[in-house]
C-alpha cells in the first residue's frame, strides 16, 4: 500500500520536473511579454511583473508584428485551402487505386523527407525567373508544395479506414463524383481533413528557411519578423515575448483541439455498431 | 421493373483470376432470383456487375433487351442493399432512405410523403431520425432495404442482406422481404451462401461454383433433380450422402457393387451404367434414409450398409442421426422418437427409388431418386 503510495509520488514528482522543463521558458517569455523594458535587467530579477503593461504587445505589433502575424495568416491558411482541396482527391485515388504501401504513396511521401535546404536554392532561381520572388502567390506555392504531400498521405491513411461500401451505396443511390465526395465522402472524413489541415497549418505557420530566402520586404512572415528583431536593433526582449505569444497562442488552441480530434477520429465509430 | 439478361458474362481480375466463367441465364420481370454457391464461386461478382459496380470483362448484360454493359449503376436505375456498413453513419435513417430522391432532386413534400410509406411498409416509422450507430443490425438492414425499395429501381440487388443478423431475425426478415418483393414485383437478386433462404424465397436460382454456373430452376426442381453430385451436397437443408460403389455387376436382373468391402445394391435407374465405369457414386437425402438397430428387419428393396452411430441430435419432431460408415459420414433424418447411444451398431437402409447416382468422374447426375419430396416443416424450424 505505502509502497504504491510512493511509487504514484515519484511517478508525480518526475512528471512534475517534466512540466517545469518544458513550461518555465514559455512561462517566461509570457511574464518577459508584460514588463516594461526597464524591469527586464533589474538585478535581482523580478518573478511577476511590477507595473504590468501591454506596451510591448502595441510596439511589436506596429514595428512588424502585426504585419508578419497577418502575412502569416495570408500565407498559410491560403497554402492550407489549397493542400485540402487538392489532396482530398489525390487521397482518395491513391487510398482506392493503388497498394497502400505501394511505391507510390513511399514517393510521395518522401518529398516531404527531403531537407527544406534542398530545394530552396532551385526555387530562389526560379522565383526570380517568374517575378515570384517576394510575392504572396510565391509563399503560398511553396508551402502547398511542401505541405501538399504529408496531407495527401495522411488523408489516403484515413480513407482507407472508410468502408467501401458507402461509396458503392452512393453510387448505386445515384450520386455523381461531386455529389459522392460532399455528401459521403467529405463528412465521413471530416475528422482527418481537420487533422491534416491544422497540421499543414501549423508546418507553414512555423516555417521560417523559405520565408527567409524567398522573400524581401514585400511578405514578411512571423517568423521572419520575429527574427527581425535581433537585427535592426538591439532586441527588446518584452516585444519579443509579446509577438512570441501571439504567435505561438493560435498553435497552442489548434494543437489542443487536434488532439481531441485524433483521439475522436481514432475512436470514430465508422461502422455504426 | 425489367427483365435481365446475361449473355456469355465473363469476369477476369487480371490475368490470373478467372472469377466469373462464360455465365448466360435470363431473369424474367418481376422474378425473384438467387444467387447461390459457396464462398469464391463468383456469385457476388455477378450480383455487382449486374449492379454497375464491377465492369464486365467479356460480355452483354442486357435490361428489358438493351445492353448497359458499360452503363453506370445510375443509369442503370438499380437499388442495392449491401451485407454491412450500408447506411450513411453521418445521417438519419429518414435521411439516409431520403438520399436517393435528394439526389434526383424531388421536393421536399415528395421525398417525406415517399419515406414515409416506405418506413411504414418495414415498420422502422419509429427509428425513422436515429443514426445507424443508434440501431440494432436488423433494424439497419431494415433502413438500408427502405433506402432501395424508396425508389422503384429496375433491379434491386441483395448482396447477402440478411447474413449477418442472428437466427431468428433472420428467419423473420426472410418472410417480410419475400412477401415485399412479391406485392411490389420488383425485378430482385439475391447472393447468398444459406441455401435456406435461397430455397425459401426465391422463384429461381442459379448455383455456382468455381465462376461457373452449375444449374439453374426453381428451388424444387434443384433440390429434386440436381445436375450434379456437387449441387446435390451444397443445395438442400441436408447435405447429400454420397457412397463411392465399386465393382457394379450386373447379373440375373440385379445390380450390385462394393462399399467398403460389403456387396450393396445399387439403384436400378443406372442399370447400364456398369458397362463404361466400374464406379458410381450413389447418393441419398438424410429424409430418404432409414435406421435400422440392431434385431428389426431392414425394409425391403433397399441399399444397406452397416455403419455406427457418430452422434444423435434431436430437432423436435425429427432427430438427426449422424452415423460413420467406414470413414464415411452418413446423416439420416429418424422421424421416430428412438434413442441412439454413441458407437451403436445400425444399418442404414435407403429405398431404392429414393437412391440417385452420379458419375464417378464428372459427378454429373446419372439417376434421379424417385420418392423426393417437399421438405417437412420440422426441417426449416431447425435451421
Amino acid at each position: 500500500m505505502s509502497r504504491s503510495v510512493f511509487n504514484e509520488a515519484l511517478r508525480h514528482l518526475a512528471l512534475l520536473l517534466i512540466l517545469f522543463a518544458v513550461l518555465s521558458p514559455l512561462l517566461w517569455l509570457l511574464l518577459t511579454a508584460f514588463k516594461p523594458y526597464e524591469e527586464l535587467f533589474n538585478n535581482p530579477p523580478t518573478i511577476l511583473p511590477e507595473t504590468a503593461t501591454l506596451v510591448n504587445f502595441t510596439e511589436g505589433w506596429e514595428i512588424g508584428g502585426g504585419k508578419g502575424i497577418m502575412d502569416s495568416l495570408i500565407v498559410s491558411s491560403i497554402s492550407t485551402v489549397i493542400c485540402l482541396i487538392l489532396g482530398f482527391p489525390a487521397a482518395y485515388a491513391l487510398a482506392r487505386r493503388f497498394p497502400p504501401h505501394g511505391q507510390l504513396s513511399f514517393t510521395i511521401l518522401s518529398l516531404r523527407m527531403m531537407p527544406p535546404i534542398v530545394p530552396v536554392i532551385g526555387f530562389y532561381l526560379l522565383f526570380q525567373e517568374l517575378s515570384l520572388f517576394d510575392t504572396y502567390s510565391g509563399l503560398i506555392i511553396v508551402y502547398t508544395f511542401m505541405n501538399l504531400p504529408l496531407v495527401i498521405w495522411l488523408l489516403a491513411e484515413f480513407m482507407r479506414q472508410i468502408p467501401k461500401s458507402y461509396e458503392e451505396a452512393a453510387r448505386v443511390d445515384g450520386a455523381t463524383w461531386f455529389q459522392l465526395f460532399r455528401d459521403v465522402l467529405l463528412p465521413l472524413s471530416l475528422p482527418g481533413v481537420l487533422t491534416a489541415g491544422i497540421l499543414a497549418m501549423i508546418f507553414a505557420w512555423n516555417e521560417f528557411l523559405f520565408s527567409l530566402v524567398l522573400t524581401g520586404d514585400a511578405v514578411i512572415t512571423l517568423p521572419k519578423a520575429l527574427a527581425s528583431f535581433f537585427l535592426f536593433q538591439q532586441p527588446n526582449w518584452g516585444q519579443l515575448g509579446a509577438i512570441g505569444i501571439v504567435a505561438f497562442g493560435p498553435l497552442l488552441l489548434l494543437s489542443y483541439y487536434m488532439q481531441r480530434l485524433l483521439i475522436r477520429s481514432f475512436s470514430i465509430e465508422l461502422g455504426g455498431r | 421493373m425489367a427483365s435481365i439478361e446475361l449473355q456469355n458474362v465473363n469476369k477476369w481480375y487480371g490475368s490470373a483470376v478467372h472469377a466469373v466463367k462464360d455465365i448466360s441465364f435470363k431473369i424474367e420481370d418481376g422474378e425473384f432470383f438467387g444467387l447461390l454457391g459457396p464462398s469464391g464461386s463468383g456469385k457476388t461478382s455477378v450480383l455487382r456487375m449486374l449492379a454497375g459496380l464491377e465492369s464486365v470483362t467479356e460480355g452483354d448484360i442486357l435490361f428489358d433487351g438493351v445492353s448497359v454493359t458499360d452503363q453506370t449503376p445510375q443509369q442503370r436505375n438499380i437499388a442495392m442493399v449491401f451485407e454491412q456498413n450500408a447506411l450513411y453513419p453521418h445521417m438519419t435513417a429518414r435521411q439516409n432512405i431520403a438520399y436517393p430522391l435528394k439526389i434526383r432532386g424531388k421536393s421536399k413534400a415528395e421525398m417525406d410523403e415517399m419515406v414515409g410509406d416506405v418506413a411504414r411498409m418495414l415498420h422502422i416509422d419509429h427509428l425513422i431520425d436515429r443514426r445507424a450507430s443508434q440501431m440494432s443490425g436488423g433494424q439497419q438492414q431494415r433502413v438500408a432495404i427502405a433506402r432501395a425499395l424508396v425508389r422503384r429501381p429496375n433491379l434491386l440487388c441483395l448482396d447477402e442482406p440478411i447474413a449477418h443478423l442472428d437466427t431468428l431475425l433472420r428467419a423473420r426478415l426472410r418472410g417480410e422481404l419475400k412477401r415485399l418483393q412479391r406485392s411490389l414485383g420488383t425485378t430482385s437478386v439475391i447472393v447468398t451462401h444459406d441455401p435456406i433462404e435461397a430455397m425459401t424465397m426465391t422463384d429461381r436460382l442459379a448455383v455456382m461454383r468455381d465462376g461457373v454456373l452449375q444449374q439453374i430452376g426453381s428451388p424444387d426442381e434443384i433440390h429434386n433433380r440436381p445436375v450434379n453430385a456437387f449441387v446435390s451436397q451444397f443445395f438442400g437443408l441436408h447435405s447429400m450422402n454420397l457412397f463411392r460403389v465399386e465393382g457394379l455387376k450386373e447379373s440375373a436382373g440385379k445390380f450390385t457393387g462394393l462399399l467398403n468391402g460389403a456387396h450393396v445394391d445399387v439403384p436400378r435407374s443406372a442399370t447400364g451404367y456398369a458397362d463404361k465405369s466400374g464406379e458410381l457414386l450413389v447418393g441419398c437425402r438424410p429424409h430418404a434414409v432409414v435406421v435400422v438397430k440392431q434385431g428389426e428387419t431392414p425394409p425391403p428393396d433397399t441399399f444397406r450398409i452397416t455403419g455406427r452411430v457418430y452422434v444423435a441430435e434431436p430437432l423436435g419432431e425429427v432427430t438427426l442421426v449422424t452415423m460413420q460408415v467406414g470413414d464415411l459420414t452418413v446423416q439420416a433424418l429418424d422421424p421416430r422418437k428412438r434413442d441412439y447411444a454413441i458407437d451403436e451398431e445400425v444399418m442404414v437402409a435407403v429405398p431404392q427409388a429414393a437412391l440417385y447416382a452420379f458419375d464417378t468422374m464428372s459427378e454429373a447426375t446419372i439417376a434421379f431418386g424417385e420418392a423426393a419430396e417437399t421438405l417437412p416443416t420440422a426441417d426449416l424450424k431447425a435451421g
